[in-house]
């Protein structure tokens, strides 16, 4: 090996190094100059709307030549339902760092029907974005022929505050089987129906923030 | 083209493949964000179906549900939850490292109704050999037991009580007949400092019914325990 290769050779591993050392070199300011770089984060109001404060019971008897159903409303004693929805949501929801979430405070009035059909525009609060919930059902499913199920449904649209522009949407449905029947529960406080209503709530908050975190926003 | 002059491109290459990479693989900004965590402790998440419970955790006060319990080292803990007008919810919590535990405890409402104090039970106070029939009246503060004979009186003070408790089985002193039946009635038993008490009531007589006995016992209980529950408080932790 003659000398001028033993320079090209020497100066290439110092490229090489330069690049390597390069992003290690000063952390702090390239950081700061990405974050200056990225949009800012946006502030997201959740506004919740139940439809029936009940717990519904929606019980299917199988008949020969029809089907019969029957639907009854429970009202659940010392269980706010809504307030119990928020807070599973909200938790489920901060993991997703791309915006800011709080719930809607008593000041701030969020028509969610209204939105959701576009027959008002949002309301003027301090936030960039409003995720709109609207609670359409919770309860159980019994069937003589099926197990018994705990279900809830909800459908949620993400829009910008200024615009009522949609950003997002989706609904989902939720349902847990039961091993056993509803009327087998402990009856003693409803502890049976408020425990499998909690479960069912807990699984679609964490599947609907999942889907939230993975939408492209 | 040289040895030397093939080899630079390829190294260019992958010095600018290393500096991508590294550059924007770690966004500031991402979508979830993992919290440092110690590798012993996990949490508890605490839920009830009543508001703003009280909760406990060891006996030391740690906020109001819904409520996260975070740093909380592995192993088994004893929550409480406590709020007025319900029972206190008590139970013992699984702690796995780095993971979540969760509860959601439904809140019992108390359903004893305490009748005007204060109030008198006839009663049948055990020995240890054999009993006397009296009175014990309850009051907000204490209770006061007279035998008929006058020659058994006490006075205990509610808050002083260190447990309220019911109790089958056995009965010392009392006889075939009676309230004792054999003996399955459920005695009232209170533990106050350096001795226990214990009660059979009965509504007209010492010959009432077992059946009868047990009502009027359990009375007795529930107006002495609401009274006493109310007195306690979480251990302070030490």
């Amino acid at each position: 090996m003659d000398f001028r290769m033993y320079l090209r050779i020497k100066k290439l591993a110092a490229i090489i190094l330069l690049f390597c050392i390069a992003p290690f070199a000063s952390p702090g300011p390239i950081e700061e100059s990405r974050i200056d770089s990225l949009p800012p984060v946006s502030s997201v109001v959740v506004a919740v709307q139940l439809d029936s404060p009940d717990f519904t019971l929606m019980e299917f008897k199988y008949r020969v030549f029809y089907n019969k159903s029957e639907v009854k409303h429970i009202p659940l004693t010392d269980y706010d339902f809504k307030a119990a929805f928020t807070d599973e949501l909200l938790p489920a929801l901060t993991e997703d760092k791309r915006m800011t979430w709080r719930k809607s405070d008593s000041t701030e009035v969020i028509d969610v029907p209204a939105l959701w059909d576009r027959k008002v525009q949002p309301p003027k609060i301090e936030a960039d974005r409003i995720l709109l919930v609207q609670i359409q059902g919770y309860g159980a499913f019994t069937a003589s022929l099926a197990a018994d199920k705990f279900f809830l449904q909800a459908r949620f649209r993400l829009v910008e505050r200024a615009s009522n522009k949609k950003l997002w949407e989706k609904k989902l449905f939720e349902r847990i089987d039961l091993n056993g029947k509803i009327t087998e529960l402990q009856a003693d406080n409803q502890k049976g129906l408020k425990e499998g209503i909690n479960k069912v709530l807990e699984k679609l908050c964490a599947k609907i923030a999942a889907e939230i975190r993975s939408a492209n926003m | 083209m040289s040895k030397q002059n093939k080899l630079a491109p390829v190294c260019s290459a992958a010095a600018m493949i290393f500096f991508v990479c590294f550059s924007y693989g770690n966004d500031p900004r991402p979508a979830s964000a993992a919290t440092p965590q110690d590798n012993s402790t996990g949490s508890i998440r605490v839920k009830s179906d009543a508001t703003a419970v009280q909760v406990f955790l060891d006996d030391k006060e740690a906020g109001a549900t819904p409520v996260i319990l975070k740093d909380i080292p592995a192993g088994v803990h004893r929550l409480m939850l406590i709020k007025e007008g319900y029972e206190d919810h008590i139970e013992q919590v699984q702690v796995v490292a780095q993971k979540a535990a969760s509860v959601f405890a439904v809140m019992k409402r108390l359903t004893a109704k305490l009748p005007d104090l204060p109030v008198d039970f006839k009663v049948m106070h055990q020995h240890r050999l054999g009993y006397c029939v009296g009175v014990i009246t309850v009051s907000s503060e204490a209770l006061d037991y007279k035998s008929e004979k006058a020659d058994d009186v006490f006075h205990l003070p509610i808050k002083e009580l260190k447990s309220v408790s019911r109790s089958w089985g056995p009965v010392p002193g009392v006889g075939p007949s009676g309230i004792n039946g054999p003996t399955d009635a459920m005695a009232f038993r209170v533990e106050a400092p350096g001795r226990a008490y214990g009660f059979l009531a009965f509504k007209d007589s010492t010959a009432d019914p077992v059946s009868v006995a047990s009502v009027k016992t359990k009375e007795l209980f529930q107006v002495v325990y609401a009274l006493w529950s109310t007195t306690l408080k979480p251990k302070e932790n030490k």
